[in-house]
């Protein structure tokens, strides 16, 4: 069986990568059998197609650059020693309660497998750090922390593949009353056609307004809200009713700024509906947020300029339009 | 180079040929057996064994029945809903040869776990004792299909191309890694992708024989009894079907296109076999037949991250099918398909544009002449295969039905697997081109140079064509050796590797299979009937771990969800964005958010495992 056999309608065809008869072929069909390619007209040499071979280097150097990226991406990855290296850097220069921030967001599980020992649940669970004079960061790739973005760090320390940052801030915010920390000192009362007093649990934390409901309570509570974990207070509301926290004596300052947000992924899933939270200072309404279910974080500051320097009673108020699966929450403080 | 779809006519695969399809089937089945040893158990994948343990367990009363004269017995609704139940959203096909494989090849009995078994195990069963591993007895089945896929390329890339096309989209297929990942497994992904090109290349044979138009029936109806994805095919091939017979119909005088042998045998076989396999469609049928429709029609909506977004419910991003393609896929393959598509898709195209733009279209190089010889049995005899339309349908539309903002997401790229045959067979063909564009050159020049008309040199022949065959391919298959065996975690140098994935905001993890690779540093270091959480790795994976001597049976499986975790000594997170409030809720039961040990892949957090402190703290249910 001759190779020509190969190409069409063939029974048995020889075992090569491509036909010669393919080639042969076509080297008939262009007249090449007929002879060399004869010179141009003004004498130079016969060109030849260059495309064919340019073709075929392109697909090697593609290739060859993937694979050579893809060894590239493998081989950049940091090590333990980095991990471990950055982990003694920031013990040795950081001081206790300063916050440690992690970049990219997707690489905190390792950051707190070698830096957890140094931090506390809570400074892992901030709503921002505007209170903090200095911030670490510890990054790789070269990824920044979204609270630290346009900041420059003052001092920063590249260990291998992990870098450490210290960002140092001149104007740190001082916080007068965290709502948040102290909600053990508030009233909580469950308004409708009657006015529902939500006694403190001291068996888990919290304020419960109805045995029979076991959601509708009120308490410190660690929150997901946009896959991110928040130190909040769980405040669910009630179909008809407004879910009131009142702290007694808050000394207050010239903003009372707070976040809002709605707990657990599957709960935003199950619901659209949004959550108004009011703000009174005494029986003064200075602030409202109607918060959307897909809203991050979402902070909130109200000017309380002209009562800087008073102690008043400050309530919160929490109601929806309906409240299925709206397991709100929400921190507060308030600020010189 | 050549100029149009139908440059090349087939050819036939010779008795060598067979044998080189063969080899592939055989080394693919092979290297997947031997990488998916450390490849965790998927929560599908457990379902599954569960459901082919079940339907082997009819087999075996059927047995016993016909044993004690009682056949009729087997056959009885109860009988049949007895073990057909389990997973009867899903045909039954692929199970049945998974429960055939774990009954006939592993070496019964096993000790360990009898609480794991779905129906009551008889322990005086023997098998072959081929395999050790009851995961594995149950995964071979897949790896056959797609080992079956990897040849049915060779020959299917010969017949529309040539050797080269074929052995370079045999290849080019198996080393994209995720299909590689799925064919380690004893899930029906890629198991359909075959039945699906299997089906085509029968449609496509069907065009000028006759005997194919049967097997494509009988072929489709295995396609059906294997994935519900099958139920599509039809459509495609009567659009390839009446754009091949487009230029034979005419309204005056009349020829409207006939209804050829392999619809009519795709009509009646199809579902003929799809109900024949499947003992759950013998009674009841009519409710059955609902039952698994109405699953697939009105599937739950999962989560999935894209871009850095956690997608549930429509609408859903419609880039969510090319994009996971673009990042998943090496851009040389890509490449390589865009410029076959380039390649059968220049005629047609710049004719059209040639209207419009000073364009000119290639010359017009029909093999095809006319009259064409066409009858309803060889439908497609004597006219224009359009094999590059062929392709392009099947490589388009499983990404487009998957693009659609309605459709859920619910698994990933896994979900058009069946489109990256043809992908690959779109870049054989560009490859094979480009081999026989250089060859000539290369004649040319001898000729030229005085050498006469001989063969290029063998040396520089070969060489060509190795490089042609290997460098495309090298960087998949580095790629799967490197992520190896997190395939769902792994994404190309395009996205930045698994790492530049993350950065995206792409999936890092699903089916809660990560938990393998630390099985034996749980054996080794959790203390005794140690309470886990296991997270999103379900009973039915656990279970089969600890049945093939993976995970010790002590090892106790706490449950699920919140309550789970409070009662929890040990719990995992599988590092999925919307499973961060998984980590949340150990922290609070935990009173740490410190993780004892965290399997990483190029640096990206898979699964992170806590270990409760003593004293701990309380925990606070909002509910």
């Amino acid at each position: 069986m001759s190779s020509d056999d190969f190409s069409i309608d063939v029974d048995e065809a020889p075992l090569e990568l491509e036909g010669e008869s393919a080639i042969q072929q076509r080297i008939q069909r262009a007249g090449v059998e007929s002879g060399p390619t004869p010179p141009d007209p003004d004498g130079q040499p016969p060109r030849r197609p260059r495309l064919p071979l340019v073709l075929l280097a392109l697909v090697m150097l593609l290739a060859a650059v993937e694979v050579g990226a893809t060894l590239v991406q493998h081989a950049r990855v940091p090590s333990d020693a980095d991990w471990n290296a950055a982990a003694r850097k920031v013990r040795a220069e950081r001081k206790p309660g300063e916050p440690v921030l992690f970049a990219p967001h997707w690489v905190a599980p390792l950051g707190r497998l070698h830096l957890g020992d140094q931090l506390p649940m809570e400074l892992q669970l901030l709503s921002d750090v505007d209170r903090y004079p200095r911030v670490f960061e510890v990054s790789i790739r070269g990824a920044r922390h979204p609270w630290l973005e346009g900041q420059r760090a003052t001092s920063s320390w590249q260990l291998g593949g992990v870098r450490v940052a210290l960002y140092q801030r001149p104007t740190p915010a001082q916080v007068r009353f965290d709502f948040t920390h102290n909600v053990r000192q508030a009233q909580v009362t469950r308004i409708g056609r009657d006015v529902v007093h939500c006694p403190f649990r001291a068996t888990d934390s919290r304020f419960a307004c109805d045995p029979a409901r076991g959601w509708n309570w009120v308490g410190s509570y660690l929150a997901e809200v946009n896959h991110q974990p928040y130190r909040c207070i769980f405040v669910n509301p009630v179909d008809g009713h407004v879910m009131r926290i009142t702290f007694p004596a808050v000394v207050l300052g010239g903003s009372l700024v707070g976040y809002t947000g709605i707990d657990d992924f599957e709960n935003r899933k199950r619901s659209k509906e949004p959550v108004l939270l009011k703000t009174l200072v005494g029986p003064r309404q200075v602030g409202a947020i109607q918060h959307q279910n897909d809203w991050p974080w979402h902070r909130f500051t109200i000017d309380t300029h002209e009562l800087a320097g008073q102690t008043h009673p400050v309530s919160f108020e929490v109601t929806a339009t309906r409240a299925y699966a709206r397991s709100f929450c929400f921190s507060a403080e308030t600020r010189k | 180079m050549r100029t149009a779809e139908h440059a090349a006519r087939p050819a036939r695969p010779g008795g060598r040929d067979l044998a080189l399809a063969l080899l592939l089937m055989l080394g693919t089945a092979s290297i997947l057996g031997l990488a998916q040893r450390d490849q965790g158990v998927m929560r599908d994948e457990a379902t599954y064994f569960q459901a082919a343990e079940s339907y082997s367990g009819w087999f075996a009363d059927l047995g016993q029945n016909y044993r004690r004269g009682e056949t009729a017995r087997s056959f009885s609704p109860a009988s049949i809903g007895r073990y057909f139940r389990t997973n009867s959203e899903h045909p039954a096909l692929f199970k049945l040869l998974m429960g055939l494989s774990w009954r006939q090849l592993y070496s019964h009995p096993n000790p360990r776990g009898p609480r794991f078994h779905p129906v009551p195990h008889d322990q005086t069963m023997k098998g072959l004792g081929w395999l050790t591993s009851e995961i594995s007895a149950f995964r071979l089945p897949g790896w056959l299909f797609t080992g079956l896929c990897v040849a049915l390329l060779y020959l299917f890339g010969l017949r529309i191309e040539g050797r080269l096309t074929g052995i370079t989209a045999a290849l080019l297929y198996i080393t994209i890694p995720r299909v590689f990942f799925h064919g380690q497994l004893a899930c029906f992904d890629s198991a359909v992708s075959t039945m699906w090109l299997l089906t085509v290349y029968a449609y496509f044979r069907s065009l000028e024989h006759a005997r194919w138009g049967v097997y494509a029936g009988l072929i489709f109806g295995l396609a059906l009894a294997t994935k519900h994805n099958a139920w599509f095919i039809p459509a495609l091939l009567l659009l390839h079907y009446l754009m091949v017979v487009w230029s034979d119909v005419s309204l005056r005088p009349f020829h409207p296109p006939r209804i050829p042998l392999v619809f009519l045998a795709m009509a009646l076989l199809g579902p003929l076999v799809f109900l024949l396999h499947w003992p759950w469609l013998w009674f009841d049928t009519v409710n059955h037949l609902k039952g698994y429709f109405a699953f697939h029609l009105h599937h739950s909506y999962y989560n999935i991250e894209y871009l850095g977004r956690n997608w549930g419910p429509p609408p859903l991003p419609i880039s969510y099918p090319f994009g996971m393609t673009l990042f998943t896929v090496p851009i040389t393959l890509l490449g390589l398909c865009l410029a076959g598509l380039w390649l059968y898709g220049r005629t047609p195209l710049l004719s059209w544009l040639s209207r419009f733009l000073s364009v000119r279209p290639p010359p017009y190089d029909s093999p095809f002449r006319y009259p064409a010889r066409r009858s309803w049995i060889r439908p497609g005899k004597g006219l224009d295969p359009l094999v590059g339309r062929l392709l392009l349908i099947n490589a388009v539309f499983p990404l487009a039905l998957i693009a659609l903002p309605s459709t859920p997401i619910f698994g990933g790229t896994k979900h058009w697997l069946s489109a990256y045959p043809f992908i690959a067979l779109l870049a054989g063909v560009a490859l094979s081109r480009l081999y026989r564009a250089v060859m000539l050159r290369a004649r040319r020049s001898a000729v030229d140079e005085g050498s006469a008309a001989a063969p290029a040199p063998p040396r520089s022949r070969i060489l060509v064509g190795l490089a042609l065959v290997l460098l495309p391919v090298a960087p998949g298959a580095i790629s799967t050796f490197l992520t190896h065996p997190f395939g769902l975690s792994q994404y190309s140098a395009v996205a930045g590797g698994p790492a530049g994935g993350a950065d995206l905001g792409l999936n890092r993890q699903y089916w809660g299979y990560a938990v393998r690779n630390i099985l034996p540093w749980i054996d080794r270091t959790m203390k005794h009937s140690a309470n886990v959480y296991f997270h999103d790795t379900n009973f039915d994976s656990y279970g089969a771990y600890v049945r093939d001597g993976l995970l010790r049976p002590d090892i106790r499986y706490a449950g699920m969800e919140r309550p789970a975790i409070i009662a929890s000594d040990y719990a995992m997170v599988d590092q999925e964005l919307h499973f961060n409030k998984y980590d949340y809720w150990i922290w609070d039961a935990y009173g740490t958010t410190t993780p004892i040990r965290v399997l990483t892949l190029d640096g990206v957090p898979l699964l992170s495992v806590y270990r409760r402190p003593e004293p701990a703290r309380q925990a606070s249910d909002p509910r």
